[in-house]
């Protein structure tokens, strides 16, 4: 058997563990074992290694801790959305199996990475549309106004909308990496490229402030205006830019903070949380209180009392981790993104098309920048944030997006390995 | 029953830590790869100068030395980089390794070939010639690391 193929089944064996002894320890705790719950996890077994097999036949070098880890992080999410929300246990397991599907659909699709560029509009009018959508007719389903109902289906675009904007920027700016580069005109000390040039980059900066003063989401337009500067620094590696967009944004988040009196509630909760502790910052307050409690071991599943949070299976699940599994399980879950992230930025550099290079980067500051967004909210370190933590909380369109990201740097990492 | 009841408790119990020991230990088993894979990719550096521009599973077999685009305004180039094997061959037409499609270069305009431990760069006979380090080549000539190559409108660096 090839050495990418055994590593990546025994990581997947080890993930399956997790999933079992979390299962386990649960259900024994607070009685509710039931064979349907393990027949559940012995189905989710099967199939993510099934698909590690069909994939392997085709996709033979490409990187194989990435599947291991999604799956890992998914193990853990679905402990603790059995231990907080006995209820949505099933639908989770559902919205993980979608994502496995999706992810070996997008690692079919980006066989040959270099060939999307060419439909990089569609993929960016596509995006921003979603994103305009939302803005405009989004609903608002357990306080985040970013839900699209038609009909019976009810989706988060915003979680889709940024992987079509990423390919957008990867084919755009990697095209005209030249012109950035070199096509620049000074303004006192700051060289800037043409006004031309940047003109995408101004109307991703004005939907993020829409973002911010419409949907009072201020980690969202955080995690695009970042991506978004990050991977036209990483196009042209200039600091000039980071600088103006850094400019850019805290003028906006300055403007809208005196204008707007939501966005003012937003910071003084985040300022001064005590100020109303049972009101408007009961949220975060208990955020704070249960992941003090948890200490370096935590209380133990079922042994704690995160129910307390509000919305604490999707946005706040990080605090459920530190309260039961401790800074053990809060630093497992980080490192396991930080080992994401890596194998994002080692696709990036061992590619040698820009267009991948920039897309597998793209996508490995997304992940780094959600997660720190989300984990900076619920520790209090950002302002209050509605963005989930990816594969682990609840929710379809944040696990299937995060899958169909994976599945491309899967994908990328396929075709930069063989030369 | 008591007895029953407390071994129960301690199943319970043991299932808690064994679960952040599991959790580690899958940790464990990722970082170890990772790091494997960097030094093995350390071990390619030093031994023979190449740095990221290999795959996964390109262990036994790494590339000794590579051509980066340095100056490519007209984007004639799709990559960045070009690894040498044993020989590359530059030129107009499509089946040349390294294809510039520019009036300025002939259909076969140069290649690169390995002779023992030098890489040659020679003429192919081309209209407009070859510029190394700012000079005209004649015929033939042993590359050293960080000569610079002006094609038509693209330069090129070499490395090894």
């Amino acid at each position: 058997m090839k050495y990418e193929k055994r590593t990546e089944l025994s990581l997947l064996l080890i993930a399956g563990l997790v999933l079992l002894n979390g299962y386990l320890a649960v259900t024994l705790a607070n009685h509710q074992f039931s064979y349907q719950g393990l027949s559940i996890i012995s189905a989710l077994f099967v199939f993510w290694t099934l698909i590690s097999l069909t994939i392997r036949r085709y996709f033979s070098s490409a990187d194989p801790l990435l599947l291991p880890l999604a799956v890992f992080l998914a193990s853990i999410g679905l402990t603790l959305i059995l231990r907080l929300r006995p209820d949505l246990f099933i639908p989770q397991a559902m919205w993980l199996s979608a994502g496995l599907i999706a992810f070996i659909i997008t690692v079919i699709i980006f066989r040959q990475p270099e060939g999307i560029s060419q439909y990089k509009y569609l993929c960016g009018i596509t995006g921003i549309i979603l994103l305009v959508f939302t803005i405009a007719f989004g609903v608002d389903i357990g306080g985040n106004k970013n839900w699209i109902i038609l009909g019976p289906v009810r989706f988060q675009p915003a979680e889709f909308a940024k992987l079509l904007i990423i390919i957008f920027l990867a084919a755009y700016l990697s095209e005209r990496r030249q012109l950035l580069t070199y096509a620049t005109r000074h303004y006192g000390p700051l060289t800037l490229p043409h006004p031309r040039f940047i003109a995408p980059l101004m109307v991703l900066w004005a939907l993020t402030m829409a973002m911010l003063i419409v949907q009072r989401d201020l980690g969202s337009a955080l995690l695009y205006f970042g991506t978004t500067v990050t991977m036209a620094y990483m196009a042209s590696g200039r600091w000039s830019y980071v600088a103006l967009a850094l400019c850019m944004f805290f003028t906006g988040s300055a403007i809208c903070y005196l204008i707007f009196p939501h966005v003012q509630v937003r910071i003084d909760i985040w300022l001064n949380p005590w100020a109303d502790p049972t009101g408007r910052s009961y949220q975060i307050v208990q955020s704070l209180f249960a992941l003090g409690s948890g200490g370096l071991l935590g209380s133990g599943l079922t042994f704690g009392y995160p129910s307390i949070i509000p919305e604490v299976h999707t946005d706040f699940i990080f605090a459920a981790i530190g309260e039961e599994l401790g800074l053990a399980g809060t630093a497992a879950v980080i490192i396991a993104y930080i080992l994401i992230v890596y194998r994002a930025f080692r696709a990036a550099l061992a590619s040698q098309i820009p267009f991948t290079m920039l897309l597998a980067g793209g996508l490995g500051v997304l992940t780094a920048l959600q997660v720190f967004i989300i984990i900076g909210g619920v520790t209090k370190f950002l302002p209050l944030t509605g963005i989930t933590l990816p594969l682990i909380s609840y929710g379809g369109s944040s696990m299937v997006a995060s899958f169909i990201l994976l599945g491309m740097l899967f994908a990328i990492s396929e075709a930069t390995a063989t030369p | 029953m008591p007895g029953k009841l407390q071994v129960f408790n301690m199943v319970v119990i043991a299932l808690q830590y064994s679960l952040v020991v599991l959790l580690y230990y899958f940790l464990y088993r990722v970082v170890k790869l990772a790091a494997r894979d960097l030094a093995s990719l350390a071990i390619a550096d030093l031994t023979e100068g190449v740095v990221w521009n290999k795959g996964e599973n390109a262990a036994g077999f790494s590339s000794p030395a590579r051509l980066v685009v340095i100056d490519d305004r007209q984007e004639l180039l799709p990559q960045t980089l070009y690894t040498i094997v044993d020989s590359l061959t530059i030129g107009r037409s499509q089946h040349n390794n390294v294809v510039i499609d520019n009036s300025f270069v002939s259909h076969e305009h140069a290649c690169i070939s390995r002779l023992k431990h030098n890489y040659m760069l020679a003429d192919l006979n081309s209209t407009n010639g070859i510029i190394v380090n700012g000079q005209q080549l004649e015929g033939e000539t042993a590359l050293v690391d960080g000569d610079i190559i002006q094609i038509g409108a693209v330069t090129l660096k070499f490395e090894r």
